[in-house]
């Protein structure tokens, strides 16, 4: 099967949606299949939506046998074997319409919101089958669009790269700094432990500002030297020593629309997460005292949670250990996302 | 909604008193409008403004292309008349909005504007891309020609060039709707013409006084009062019984020859040609007139305001089987054909003339036709949902735009097979089946 | 479908990563030419799209070069060529109609719009150079495309042999070349080394040297060698041939002959490569047939000195052109 992957990007943003669609690209290549990539540029500004709509409506790629279209407006795209794998929507017209990120509310805008609704009813009907990357994003396409989806999780590149070197006593937070990630409750949390546990903070993005505040925070709650916080980029490599000795990985976006790659990094290295009961789809992944703890996401309810991982390392072994099988259990393997995307 | 509705609002204009009428109508069903004289230069003397309601001028699009933000929707009235609508023109290219056509004639419009604002070829080429190179040779070749008017109505009216811009339209007449339907990407409403009458008409008339016979409007050749002079001549009846009042702006040499017409028919005493008068004096020849003739042809507006007024003030009008006409109730006005114009407009004033009841009960029908259909209330109430409908187009309407526009920069011609389905794409993805 | 374009976007994407302070990504457009209706889909799809977060874009084929950007140089290996030489010689799916001719027209006009948008351009080659200015009136410098590994190829001694390198298809013509072996006068051999494009290509080769009787003089060594050991034959060849038909750029071959001081055979027709191969100074020109690719070979393959001299005057002329991988990206960055 001649196959093409079809997704839209911004040049030089690199983020999950890229890597979805090129470790996909590597993993079908190994077992043999041929495939293309075929990136489009894509701008959100909104008063460049419709038209941007019409060009990715009109590309032809007649060529493939079947296309597997990621990022919108790729789903547009005409195809008699289309199969979508959805990640998100133009967010700001559908889940994140009423908060502050969205447009106006003017009349313009709410009916352009309508037609790119009517687009997207009309380019989600005509695929042959819609996978979406979490149950999040399935209810989001069943709210918003009246569509059924098949969950299908997205796996690591190289799962078998991870693995547990013991358990030291830090609790680490990897992921792309930022507000939302909210790293910043990690370090309040450490102001109220009362063990001897230890945090590190490490962004696979540099972010200046919220870095600054960051280690502001942590100096003004005086937990600078328990608290290390690295804004420079970390290999692959170092990244998976560091999970690898780590006690537990501490990952608590704000309502999150997937469980996030760090959760898996964690899970495959068998550690357990530390996470919130707001941090949306992590909780796909995370069950309280099965895999990880999950807390109200307030510092003292983490900090219970660090130390209690801190006194009890069975506790640490045993989580850790359903976090690896859960990974099982969900089937988060490139041989099932491949047998379903080419069902 | 916030509403921008550009209008002539200059004394002397019936659309400007038509918009004077509506936009009430619209603000008090919840809608906040801003009026926007499209005329060229500011009014000296505009009309009154109605209550709570802003009048800017047109210009201020250009100069502050911020306060275009504000507004949710556009609203462009549409006549012949250049000075009125030269602001519309203007900025309808870069502002797209609902058009509402007045006129279906917009010769004079265009010709006006090709005057001061486009080159030769580039007007040429728009009338060829609507009616065909040959018509579009014909319109400069006759353009001094007496007959000139009627063969432009039937021929080349210019109704396209506008409608194309419009985000959708309303017409005041079903005569020409499907032309606009024609032309605009957007949906397209037939609403009568509003207009309003005073509601206290007192009856000034004496027993034995002449019956009066009364058109209103600018006086020119379309508007056939020689026709009306000639039958009032050619019927001793008539002669002797009746008045004819000739009320509205005239020419001067236009004015000449009427006089000579009428002097030479020795009808000084019967007929009288007034010229421009004010509003009082307008309300007071309605009030004491018997019959009203409103005769046009060809019919160059949308709707004949004039004609509404005369039921609104519940006469008996004998008009033209032709355009807005002809889309009156056959019981309310007295339709005659163009081509017996001459005995059957002298047989209905006879008739007319001696039956009082007749013309009670004509104008009775029409006053009660006029009163449901013209109302401001009723035309505010039929134009929203066009309003709403236009609103919730702008989006689709401005990357169709978007894409005209490279179509065009790509060389593509608008009647290329390419040019359609491009628009077809884009009309399954974003629009349903409105349409 | 990788094709020399391409692997020109790859190679100029590296070297641009390794200059300071610039990064790059190649964007890959899908283009389909049928039915042939179709490429005003592409023009108009290429021209709507919209490209963010980019502060310089480099356009090297049609209808990619089309997106817009207002930092746009153009690079430009050849145009769509159906609509301009190829289909003046008959050889296009653009059909001689009122309809065909307007799609011609649409591709004119966005090519001359994009030449007079873009910040710079420059052409690969002489050949496409020419094509730009006779179709589209415009004057474009020639900017060559730079081989990779130009340290891997220098003249190391002479073991007598004529080497040919590269891809091997029809278009690339060696089954000319060893037609020619049979007419050769001179104890010239010749060793063919690349990857064949199908198995019948190299099935014809083998056949070639079978029915002719050329295996005392013929070496086939086909299938995909890595750089080294290429590198390997042409450092020791005393010449090289290289005789695409009609190609527009000079071949990496050609580059790698020059690099290493060796004279090349080329043929009269086969394009951009005459640029570097001057008859009697740096090879020899042939006619598009075995005996006069013979007395090519026998020339070139009989008289080391004479062509340790054409080679040393080969390599003379490519250093001339500059054409190296720092002077490029300094060009298109400025």
């Amino acid at each position: 099967m001649r196959l093409v992957l079809f997704s839209s990007y911004v040049p030089f943003v690199n983020g999950g949606g890229r890597f979805i669609v090129e470790w996909l690209e590597e993993k079908l290549r190994e077992r043999g299949h041929q495939v293309e990539r075929v990136y489009l540029p894509f701008s959100d500004d909104p008063k460049e939506l419709l038209w941007q709509m019409t060009a990715f409506r009109l590309v032809n790629i007649d060529s493939a046998d079947r296309v597997i279209c990621f990022r919108p407006p790729s789903h547009l795209l005409q195809h008699p074997n289309k199969v979508l794998w959805f990640i998100h929507h133009l967010r700001g017209f559908y889940d994140l319409w009423n908060t502050d990120g969205a447009p106006p509310h003017t009349r313009y805008y709410k009916a352009l919101r309508r037609a790119i609704f009517q687009a997207d009813r009309v380019a989600l009907n005509e695929a042959r089958a819609i996978f979406a990357n979490s149950r999040v994003v399935q209810k989001r396409l069943k709210k918003f669009n009246d569509v059924d989806s098949s969950v299908l999780y997205p796996p690591l590149l190289d799962p078998t790269a991870y693995c547990n070197r013991g358990y030291s006593d830090e609790v680490i937070y990897i992921s792309r700094l930022g507000r939302y990630k909210r790293q910043h409750l990690l370090v309040e949390a450490m102001a109220q432990v009362k063990t001897a546990v230890r945090a590190r903070i490490c962004g696979a993005v540099p972010g200046a500002v919220y870095t600054k505040e960051l280690l502001r925070l942590a100096s003004k709650l005086g937990v600078a030297d328990r608290v290390s916080i690295e804004n420079r980029w970390i290999s692959e490599e170092e990244k998976r020593d560091v999970i690898g000795r780590s006690l537990a990985m501490a990952y608590f976006p704000l309502d999150e629309d997937s469980y996030g790659y760090p959760t898996l990094e964690a899970a495959h290295s068998c550690k357990p997460l530390i996470t919130t009961t707001d941090a949306g789809g992590v909780l796909e992944f995370v069950t309280h005292e099965h895999n990880g703890l999950v807390c109200d996401p307030d510092p003292k309810a983490v900090a219970e949670a660090l130390d209690r991982f801190y006194s009890d390392r069975e506790l640490v072994k045993t989580l850790g250990s359903n976090a690896a099988q859960t990974v099982e259990k969900l089937h988060i393997n490139w041989d099932n996302v491949i047998d379903s995307l080419l069902a | 909604m916030n509403i921008a509705w550009f209008t002539p609002y200059q004394q002397g204009s019936a659309i400007a008193k038509f918009s004077s009428l509506v936009v009430p109508a619209l603000a008090a069903r919840g809608h906040s409008i801003t009026l926007f004289s499209s005329d060229r230069q500011p009014p000296i003397e505009h009309r009154r403004l109605p209550e709570g309601i802003e009048l800017l001028h047109w210009s201020l699009f250009e100069t502050a292309p911020e306060v275009a933000d504000a507004y949710d929707l556009v609203v462009y009235n549409i006549g012949d008349h250049p000075e009125y609508h030269f602001g519309v023109l203007k900025l309808i290219d870069r502002y797209t909005g609902v058009c509402i056509f007045h006129d279906f004639y917009l010769v004079d419009l265009f010709r006006g504007w090709c005057a001061t604002e486009i080159e030769k070829p580039l007007a040429h080429s728009i009338v060829a891309s609507i009616y065909g190179e040959e018509i579009a040779k014909e319109l400069w070749a006759r353009e001094l020609q007496p007959d000139f008017q009627e063969w432009a109505a039937s021929h080349v009216p210019m109704t396209e060039w506008v409608a194309r811009k419009a985000l959708a339209a309303v017409a005041h007449a079903p005569f020409y709707k499907q032309r606009l339907a024609d032309s605009t990407a957007g949906p397209v409403t037939v609403i009568p013409l509003a207009s309003n009458a005073p509601r206290n008409i007192a009856r000034i008339r004496g027993q034995n006084g002449p019956v009066r016979i009364l058109s209103v409007g600018v006086v020119n050749p379309n508007k056939r009062v020689e026709a009306v002079i000639n039958a009032v001549a050619g019927s001793p009846a008539l002669r002797n019984r009746c008045e004819y009042n000739i009320v509205g702006s005239i020419e001067l040499s236009y004015r000449a020859k009427l006089q000579s017409l009428i002097a030479d028919l020795g009808l000084q005493d019967a007929v009288h040609v007034h010229g421009e008068v004010s509003d009082f004096e307008l309300h007071w020849r309605f009030a004491e007139a018997d019959v009203l003739t409103c005769l046009r042809w060809p019919a160059l507006e949308g709707a004949s305001g004039s004609c509404i007024e005369a039921m609104s003030y519940g006469k008996a009008v004998i008009v033209i089987d032709t355009g807005f006409y002809s889309s009156i109730p056959s019981d309310c006005v007295l339709k005659i054909n163009l081509a017996r114009e001459a005995q059957e407009l002298a047989q209905h004033l006879e008739r007319l003339v001696v039956d009082v009841n007749e013309r009670e009960v004509l104008g009775k029908r029409a006053l009660d036709w006029a009163r449901r259909e013209y109302a401001p209330e009723t035309y505010a109430q039929r134009i929203e949902p066009l309003l709403e409908a236009a609103a919730e187009g702008k989006p689709s309407a401005d990357a169709l735009k978007q894409i005209g526009l490279t179509l065009r920069a790509m060389g593509v011609r608008y009647d290329d097979p390419f040019v359609s389905r491009v628009g077809s794409e884009f009309r399954t993805l974003f629009c349903g089946d409105w349409r | 479908m990788r094709g020399g374009a391409e692997e020109l976007a790859s190679n100029l994407c590296a070297r641009l990563n390794s200059t300071p302070g610039v990064i790059a990504e190649v964007l890959r457009v899908p283009f389909s030419w049928e039915p042939f209706e179709r490429l005003a889909d592409e023009i108009f799809l290429n021209r709507t799209l919209r490209l963010s977060n980019v502060d310089k874009a480099i356009g090297l084929k049609f209808p990619a070069y089309l997106i817009p950007h207002e930092n746009k140089v153009l690079w430009v290996l050849h145009q769509f060529r159906q609509a301009y030489d190829l289909r003046d010689r008959g050889e296009s799916n653009i059909p001689q109609t009122p309809a065909g001719e307007k799609i011609c027209e649409l591709i004119r006009r966005a090519d001359a719009e994009v030449f007079s948008a873009s910040h710079r351009i420059f052409a690969q080659s002489v050949v496409t150079r020419e094509r730009m200015k006779r179709y589209n009136g415009v004057e474009a410098p020639v900017l060559m495309q730079p081989m990779n590994y130009p340290e891997l190829f220098t003249n190391c001694g002479d073991s007598g042999y004529l080497f040919a390198g590269g891809r091997i298809n029809p278009g690339k013509r060696q089954h000319l070349l060893v037609e020619a072996m049979a007419e050769i006068k001179s104890g010239a051999k010749l060793i063919v080394a690349g990857p064949p494009d199908t198995p019948e290509d190299a099935n014809r080769l083998q056949e070639m040297v079978g029915r002719l009787k050329l295996e005392d003089r013929v070496v086939l060594d086909l299938g995909y060698h890595p750089l080294a050991k290429i590198a390997d034959y042409v450092n020791h060849a005393r010449a090289c041939a290289c005789l695409p038909v009609d190609e527009d750029a000079i071949a990496y071959v050609t580059m790698e002959a020059a690099s290493a001081s060796k004279p090349v055979i080329t043929l009269t027709d086969s394009g951009g490569i005459l640029q570097l191969v001057i008859d009697g100074e740096t090879g020899c020109v042939a006619s598009p047939d075995p005996k006069s690719i013979a007395e090519a070979i026998d020339l070139l393959c009989s008289d080391p000195a004479r062509s340790a001299h054409m080679g040393r005057a080969a390599r003379r002329l490519w250093d001339s052109f500059e054409v190296t991988w720092p002077k490029t990206i300094e060009k298109l960055l400025s």
